[in-house]
């Protein structure tokens, strides 16, 4: 996606509905390249998944959008306001929920939400109360007897607790048990509904493809695909089986082909490629079943990398 | 179909323990009690060297022992002296409780990180997960530990040995074979307090908190014990008064070292006793709960900043406070001492010029600049420290800017400074005025303020580093310091170039009341300070948060 160069502010009027815009970002630590010419917009009110491997540089975009590094060359907008330049009026509209869990470990749970929603401020109490108990906390103790999942659900219930206008979280459910991530997922969607915008980096792609409504995957600091996530699911290999009455067609010269499996009627195969061509070679033979399955985000995500 | 393969389980028996925990503590120990053995070998090295330079003659010996032999200051703060009219007794005098202290210090920070503070982060769970026991890590780390003293001792001697041998100084082998076991008397002391307070309390702040209270206690005993007020008993009920009853160099007293192993020997009994009955993690007083904390210091960040600090700083507080008291308090006899010695000169090259009790302030009250640069540097270093632990990605990541986040920091470094000086102004005027002598109140106070210059050129020198480089942050605060020590102490020993006194900031801050304060040079000490305070802070607001 190639987005032209825009100086100075970007244009709050014609951003309203633009959470986060990147414009040609890139960051260099020493010779290693962690963010190389990224680009994208993100719409508001959309809950967007950021992928990618170890070292893709999600959370260095993560801390560019914060303001806690600069880059070393492009721009960074959040509601149409720069990253480096406005970073006070910015943050007081998201919150952000760290990868490494760094909390303070002589407080308690409350203690520390207590602190973390007057630094910020417009915390919701009574939601505050409801999450947690909807996460399950118990707010008495010291952070440092929490178990990890229990840290967790400090800091997004602090990410939460302000309904901030765009939520940056930086693998979220990490050390979460099923129903708790669960409850997360709900808390994400409710929101949603309100127009709140989140920003997730994570690994667990289940989680995701439940709750993204775009996906966006990084690799070696490039953006390497972007969109919808069914749109983006057209781009992958569908997995194919077929039962053929009389012997089957020969397709292993069509073009994004690749058997997995072959008997003398059935044939198993990944396939990438132009599917008026496929149909045309199969129909030759009569076909007695045909199965074809969409790729899951794994799929997707394996493909990618496979690359 | 192939077959599962079967794996052999082992018997118990034939399981082999791992050693690592006790690699790990003998390579922490064992570095670090090199480096301080030649340090330590060294200092006593150069005392005996200043002794040789200072009094060669016997008249002159014989002064600096009618001087101090019977001085009470000097007894309550050193410990009483002995045989200065030689030069055993002298080395003593000179380094045996800066030793002690120097060496106390070092285990309380050593061991109350190897005992608690690498399970409370997760360390032990490592070794435990493998081949061993929660009371197999603790005694290997205590054995780690045990063989650290005996490099240490080992260091010490050799360096006094050779030393001895090179400079003819005439100190038998024995000599100081026992000096060295005096040496290491107390590390091992508070080694074995911090193993048993580590079983005690469950975070190494409060391991560090028990036992910087019981240094403090032990060293009050003994300071009263040897003030000459009829309590000479305290010294048999402080660890410290056992090790300064040792008596090395002059007339050893190998029979104290009894108590101490006993005690020691009760302390590390007691800690394994504890060890094998709790769990990882846990320890006798579990202090899961969470104390109160003021609204105060959550509706804020300034307020936050204070909470962070406080601690640390009610800690320097105390420590400064103490030390206005006792300057106070010996302040007019330790003059009268320095009037009548020729350590007087060694004063006087060092700038001061005044009477005895001008001079003793003038040259103690370097020591309190010292402290106050301690202190401040703390604080910075504990900046980066938050940095590091990634706290200030969530500090600035609330709608706080970066300028008025350090600001807070460095703010509540200055007021407490201004407070701890005050207080200290006053505890020596007021302690000198109780003991009848002493500095008046505008002396004491200009006395403390002629001493925060330097400690303002260390927060610029440390802010600079962690605006520019704040990886580098200790080093260059602690470079500083130290290299203004030394440079202080060369300033005692003998002639060295000006322009190498000029380095360092205790020698540019005049000896007040002594001379007169400098104020071109206090002023530019300042200045530096400021300046480089805005400039780290400018490049703080512009650099990348780095954390782990």
């Amino acid at each position: 996606m190639k987005i032209p160069h825009t100086k100075g502010r970007a244009d709050i009027g014609d951003n309203m509905n633009i959470a986060i815009r990147c414009e040609h970002l890139t960051k260099k630590f020493g010779n290693v390249v962690a963010l190389d010419d990224l680009s994208f917009e993100i719409e508001t009110g959309r809950i967007i998944g950021y992928l990618g491997p170890n070292g893709a540089g999600k959370t260095t975009t993560l801390k560019l959008l914060l303001g806690l590094i600069k880059p070393t060359s492009g721009c960074a907008y959040i509601f149409g306001m720069d990253v480096q330049k406005e970073r006070i009026a910015i943050h007081s509209q998201i919150s952000y929920v760290p990868g490494d869990n760094v909390l303070w470990p002589e407080m308690s749970g409350m203690q520390t939400l207590e602190l973390l929603g007057n630094l910020h401020g417009g915390t919701d109490f009574e939601y505050r109360n409801q999450l947690v108990e909807r996460f399950n906390l118990d707010p008495h103790k010291k952070v440092k007897s929490y178990s990890k999942g229990n840290k967790q659900k400090v800091t997004l219930i602090a990410a939460l607790m302000t309904r901030p206008k765009l939520m940056i979280l930086d693998e979220p459910t990490s050390g979460l048990d099923p129903l708790m991530e669960l409850e997360f997922r709900n808390c994400l969607k409710n929101a949603k509904e309100n127009g709140q915008t989140v920003f997730l980096s994570s690994h667990i792609l289940s989680e995701v493809e439940a709750i993204c409504d775009d996906v966006y995957i990084l690799r070696d600091g490039k953006l390497v695909e972007s969109g919808k996530l069914e749109d983006l699911k057209h781009y992958s290999t569908v997995d194919i089986s077929i039962v053929f009455e009389q012997g089957v067609p020969d397709i292993s010269a069509i073009r994004g082909v690749t058997i997995l499996a072959s008997s003398t009627d059935s044939v198993h195969f990944k396939f990438s490629g132009n599917f008026n061509e496929l149909l045309l070679a199969i129909t030759k033979n009569k076909i007695r079943t045909f199965l074809a399955s969409e790729p899951s985000l794994e799929e997707l995500f394996i493909s990618l990398y496979g690359k | 179909m192939t077959a599962t393969p079967t794996l052999e389980v082992m018997s118990p028996k034939a399981y082999k323990m791992t050693a690592e925990p006790f690699k790990r503590s003998l390579k922490k120990w064992a570095k670090s009690s090199f480096l301080w053995g030649l340090v330590f070998g060294f200092t006593i090295i150069a005392s005996a060297s200043s002794y040789l330079s200072f009094y060669p003659t016997k008249t002159s010996r014989e002064l600096l022992s009618k001087a101090f032999g019977q001085n009470l200051a000097t007894n309550a703060i050193f410990g009483p002296a002995y045989n200065l009219d030689k030069l055993a007794g002298f080395i003593v005098l000179k380094s045996f409780f800066t030793l002690i202290i120097v060496g106390a210090i070092w285990a309380i920070l050593s061991s109350s990180k190897l005992f608690r503070g690498e399970e409370e982060s997760g360390l032990w769970e490592h070794f435990l997960s493998g081949t061993t026991t929660l009371r197999r890590t603790y005694f290997q780390v205590l054995a780690g530990s045990l063989v650290g003293m005996a490099v240490l001792w080992l260091t010490v001697t050799l360096v006094l040995v050779a030393g001895s041998y090179s400079r003819h100084l005439g100190l038998s082998v024995s000599q100081n074979c026992f000096y060295a076991i005096s040496i290491i008397s107390t590390p091992v002391i508070f080694i074995s307090i911090a193993s048993l307070a580590s079983q005690i309390f469950n975070s190494r702040k409060a391991v560090n908190v028990s036992l910087g209270w019981s240094f403090g206690i032990f060293y009050a005993l003994r300071l009263v014990g040897d003030s000459g007020i009829g309590l000479h008993w305290l010294d048999l009920i402080s660890p410290i008064g056992w090790v300064e009853l040792l008596h090395p160099m002059i007339e050893p007293k190998p029979i104290y070292l009894f108590p101490i192993f006993i005690f020691s020997f009760l302390c590390l009994t007691a800690s394994a006793v504890i060890v094998g009955k709790r769990d990882l993690g846990q320890a006798l007083f579990d202090n899961s709960l969470p104390s109160k904390v003021s609204k105060r210091f959550l509706g804020s960040d300034a307020g936050f900043s204070l909470y962070l600090a406080k601690t640390t700083l009610y800690s320097w507080l105390v420590s400064i406070v103490l030390t206005g008291a006792v300057l106070g308090l010996v302040s007019s006899s330790a003059g009268a001492t320095l009037e009548q010695s020729s350590i007087k000169t060694v004063f006087e090259r060092i700038g001061a010029s005044g009477n005895g009790t001008q001079s003793f302030l003038g040259i103690s009250f370097e020591i309190v600049a010292a402290l106050f640069s301690f202190m401040n540097l703390g604080q910075i270093t504990s900046i980066r420290e938050y940095e590091v632990a990634g706290h200030l990605d969530i500090s600035l990541t609330m709608p706080e800017s970066r300028l008025r986040w350090i600001t807070n920091r460095i703010r509540v470094t200055i007021v407490a400074e201004l407070l701890a000086g005050v207080a200290c102004a006053l505890f020596t005027w007021g302690f000198g005025y109780l003991h009848g002598g002493g500095p008046s109140l505008t002396t004491a106070i200009f006395a403390t303020l002629n001493a925060l210059p330097p400690s303002i050129f260390v927060i610029g020198a440390a802010t600079l580093a962690f605006g520019l480089s704040p990886s580098k942050t200790a080093f260059v605060g602690y470079f500083v310091i130290g290299w203004s020590m030394m440079v202080e102490i060369f300033a005692g020993l003998g002639k060295t170039s000006r322009y190498f006194f000029d380095t360092s900031l205790y020698h540019q801050m005049s000896p007040y009341p002594a001379t007169k304060i400098n104020l071109v040079s206090a002023i530019t000490m300042s200045a530096i300070g400021l300046i480089g305070t805005f400039v780290g802070v400018h490049f703080f607001r512009q650099r990348d948060i780095i954390s782990n």
